[in-house]
């Protein structure tokens, strides 16, 4: 049979990058989490572990705060920003976002590191604030993950429609509920889980910060994979995939219908 | 139904990178079993395999890579050498790969005791295979890898070439308050609240165990209302000093309590309970960065291995001038041993050679002045090479002595060797030579010098580690006053010692200390989280069912606009 080319040929690279990178992994995890170390058996040992064990949800509970934080300061500091930036009138040229976006082009393993000094140097040591210099670490690196979603929004908004609502009669503070935040909620949104899912999993800008104070549900699940054991480690690898997934279903529960469909998640 | 599977889509590629690591373990695992499945078909690929490639897995940084090269030319093979950060990393790459894909490793006692136990390690017969390196290991240090048994027929001397060996202490800014030199003898200075936020501690389980079992040891006893866990402890300790004859038995039983003991939880514990304490008075944990952090200053003390602490005293010296200094608190400490061992399928041939190639004493003492660890190898050679770095020693005919010269590469001046000679004190002093066996008495190549403008120490003997069974020459060391501090580093007295002991494997009950280790790093006043966490929760519900009823009562209003 002569070999005829088709244009779903194309995807392979893809399935296979698929079946690879995604799904065999997700198995894997899935694999670990539920067989005994000792064994290698089924069996939901890890399960009892660690609900058994408080520190563990002491750290979970420590991780969503942290990434509760982190969001809403994100969003707090980032908003006005992107609302700056996606204003033609004040910000005429792209330097100035390209300025904020800047410190992602450096690996944030360097940059924390650097971090680290210059925190030390203004007299704020992770020995002495190992909150406050995680959180201002945080802040810093997930800054321009907020801005960006939210910039691009803005750029999109309609700008008739908060003139029209003045028109109307609305004051600065009704336009800016009832018309700019409708407006932007799918930018809040997806700024909101690229902030609050990979703050629960970091954990190097934690531990370099805070000199190994502060510890993460990503570190704990480090400092188990580091001593060897796989299964616990991939148990609560797997319990954070959950709390990932559960936010996401959650976050998408705010966006209306067809703002929705714009955004990614 | 299309967003969903986006949504799908993005979830599982978290998944994929949150796994990454463990889909790589498994690839191997599965190759592992399969390799176990056909076990005749493992041995002909061992057999198979490249006899002129010598595959080494050591720790990061722990030899001097011009050795390598020169093993190379001198053996005719291709060494592929491979660095790895933590010992528990090694043993998980190991038991991964199949065997025979390393030849030979490096790694710490316990680590050894438990690859040995696994059946990972074949048997190594040092004074067979191992000439050289049998030769020149140092009696002293050799014997204590005989106490760590495998079974009851063998003991780790019987897998391991020892390579380096220390002692775990503490390094401090001998300048920083009148009376941390007095502290420092006890672990209790990192309890202590004049230290608060200056002090590092490693981020290394077993390390920080030791600190946490000393100081419980030396100071439970003097606690009122004990704990169940404590009076269990204090019970262990009595048990331990029983069954001692020397302080040193006494320290090693306390070591052991946590593999021995039957309620060894306790044991666990209470280190926990010392370490918690330990933690609020802290800088932080360190897992690197302590070397340069005590050296800019922004930690006055730090949990170290000597080595490290060799390094950073002379940086510290070389660049800044800070004075560091070293010790091994009188409470007991931890000595620990890093050896070699043959993995199962390794190329036997050309490993055991390049344990020799190590063992040669020139090659032994670059290896030291490049790393800094101190070498189980007790040669003249390196005792020759602590003495010119340190201080100096008795003339010895053998030794090659070195006149004044410019170091090229560090671009600084060298001044000729010193020795002592008849009571008397004398300088080697013509420029760019090197010369052995002329007497000091010859004033062609030496001068004699004032003792006093030496400014040396006390003699600091080394007998009990160089002195075999041939030597006839003393190994005492008179080390200038500022080195001092770095030679008792680089080489513990014998006092040191005996108030050091052996940290052997956990065994299964490591499981168990690891749960300690994540409790201890996770532990901080949760208060303030779930006040926070519970706050927000309240907020957002509130918030919801705000909106909620807004959202019907502007449905309501609307109909009812619309009726109208």
């Amino acid at each position: 049979m002569k070999f005829r080319f088709q244009r779903k040929y194309l995807a392979i690279p893809y399935i296979l990058f698929f079946l690879f990178f995604i799904i065999t992994p997700l198995f894997l995890i899935i694999y670990y989490a539920f067989t005994d170390k000792a064994t290698g058996a089924f069996s939901f040992v890890n399960l009892t572990k660690f609900f058994a064990d408080k520190t563990n949800l002491n750290v979970l509970a420590i991780s969503l705060t942290y990434g509760l934080i982190n969001t809403i300061l994100c969003l707090l500091i980032g908003y006005p920003i992107a609302y700056l930036l996606a204003d033609k009138k004040i910000n005429k040229s792209a330097v100035l976002v390209t300025l904020f976006i800047m410190p992602m082009w450096i690996n944030f393993v360097i940059r924390t590191g650097a971090t680290r000094d210059l925190l030390n140097w203004i007299g704020l040591s992770g020995g002495s604030y190992p909150e406050l210099t995680t959180i201002i670490g945080l802040v810093y690196n997930y800054l321009p993950f907020t801005i960006l979603p939210l910039y691009s929004t803005m750029l999109k908004m309609d700008r008739n429609q908060i003139e029209a609502s003045r028109d109307l009669g609305a004051n600065s503070f009704q336009t800016f509920v009832k018309v700019i935040i409708p407006m932007t909620m799918p930018g809040i949104i997806s700024a909101a889980t690229m902030v609050f899912m990979p703050t629960i999993s970091s954990y190097v800008i934690s531990d370099i910060l805070s000199e190994y104070n502060v510890v993460l549900f990503g570190s704990y699940i480090d400092l188990y994979f580091n001593q060897n054991d796989w299964h616990f480690g991939s148990f609560m690898a797997f319990i954070m995939l959950l709390l990932i997934g559960l936010s996401i279903v959650i976050s998408r529960k705010f966006v209306k219908d067809d703002e929705g469909k714009e955004s990614i998640w | 139904m299309k967003n969903s599977l986006k949504t799908c889509a993005f979830i599982l590629s978290i998944c994929a990178l949150l796994t990454a690591n463990a889909s790589y373990k498994y690839s191997n695992d599965v190759a592992n079993r399969s390799n176990i499945e056909s076990k005749a078909k493992l041995t002909k690929k061992a057999t198979n395999k490249n006899t002129n490639e010598l595959v080494i897995y050591n720790c990061a940084d722990y030899i001097d890579n011009e050795l390598i090269e020169e093993f190379e030319k001198e053996y005719n093979c291709v060494v592929k050498y491979y660095e790895y950060d933590t010992n528990e990393t090694m043993y998980n790459k190991l038991i991964l790969q199949p065997e025979g894909t390393y030849d030979l490793i490096c790694t710490s006692e316990y680590m050894l005791q438990k690859m040995v136990r696994a059946g990972l390690v074949e048997p190594l017969n040092v004074k067979d295979e191992c000439p050289v390196y049998a030769q020149y290991a140092s009696k002293e240090v050799s014997k204590k890898l005989d106490t760590m048994s495998i079974d009851d027929s063998s003991t780790l001397a019987d897998y391991v070439a020892g390579y380096m060996w220390g002692t775990l202490g503490i390094i401090y800014d001998s300048n920083y308050g009148d009376t941390i030199k007095e502290d420092v003898k006890s672990w209790d200075i990192f309890w202590n609240s004049k230290y608060k936020n200056v002090i590092s501690i490693k981020n290394s389980m077993r390390d920080t165990f030791v600190v946490g079992l000393m100081h419980a040891y030396q100071n439970i006893e003097k606690k009122e209302n004990l704990t169940d866990d404590e009076s269990e402890f204090v019970a262990s300790v009595n048990r331990a000093k029983e069954s001692a004859n020397s302080e040193q038995e006494v320290i090693q039983n306390i070591f052991d309590m946590v593999i021995n003991e039957e309620k060894y939880n306790s044991i666990v514990e209470v280190v926990k309970e010392e370490l918690i304490s330990l933690k609020q008075n802290i800088f932080g944990f360190e897992v690197d960065s302590g070397k340069n952090d005590i050296i800019t200053g922004k930690i006055k003390m730090n949990l170290a291995w000597s080595g490290d602490a060799v390094f950073s005293i002379s940086t510290a010296l070389d660049e800044t001038d800070k004075v560091l200094e070293y010790y091994v608190p009188d409470d007991g400490s931890n000595v620990w041993y890093d050896g070699w061992c043959l993995p199962n399928g390794s190329n036997r041939d050309l490993a055991t050679k390049f344990i020799d190639f190590l063992s040669i004493p020139e090659n032994a003492s670059r290896n030291m002045e490049y790393i800094g660890y101190t070498p189980f190898i007790s040669c003249d050679e390196v005792f020759d090479y602590a003495s010119r770095t340190y201080g100096l020693s008795e003339y010895n005919e053998d030794t090659t002595y070195y006149g004044p010269y410019h170091e090229e590469e560090e671009d600084y001046d060298v001044d000729g060797n010193y020795v002592v000679y008849n009571g008397k004190y004398y300088q080697a002093f013509v420029t760019d030579d090197e010369f052995s066996n002329i007497l000091p008495t010859d004033t062609t190549h030496w001068v004699e010098v004032n003792a006093e403008g030496l400014s040396l120490s006390d003699p600091y003997d080394l007998n009990f580690f160089f002195k075999n069974d041939e030597s006839t020459r003393d190994y005492t060391i008179y080390p200038f006053e500022e080195m001092q501090n770095s030679l008792e580093t680089q080489y513990p007295s014998s006092e040191v010692l005996d108030r050091c002991a052996v940290m052997k494997d956990f065994e299964a009950r490591n499981d168990d200390v690891i749960i300690m280790w994540g409790q201890l790093r996770a532990y901080t006043s949760m208060t303030v989280y779930y006040v926070i966490l519970v706050t927000v929760a309240f907020a957002a519900i509130t918030f919801g069912v705000v909106t909620f009823i807004q959202k019907r009562k502007s449905i309501r209003n609307r109909s009812k606009s619309l009726k109208n």
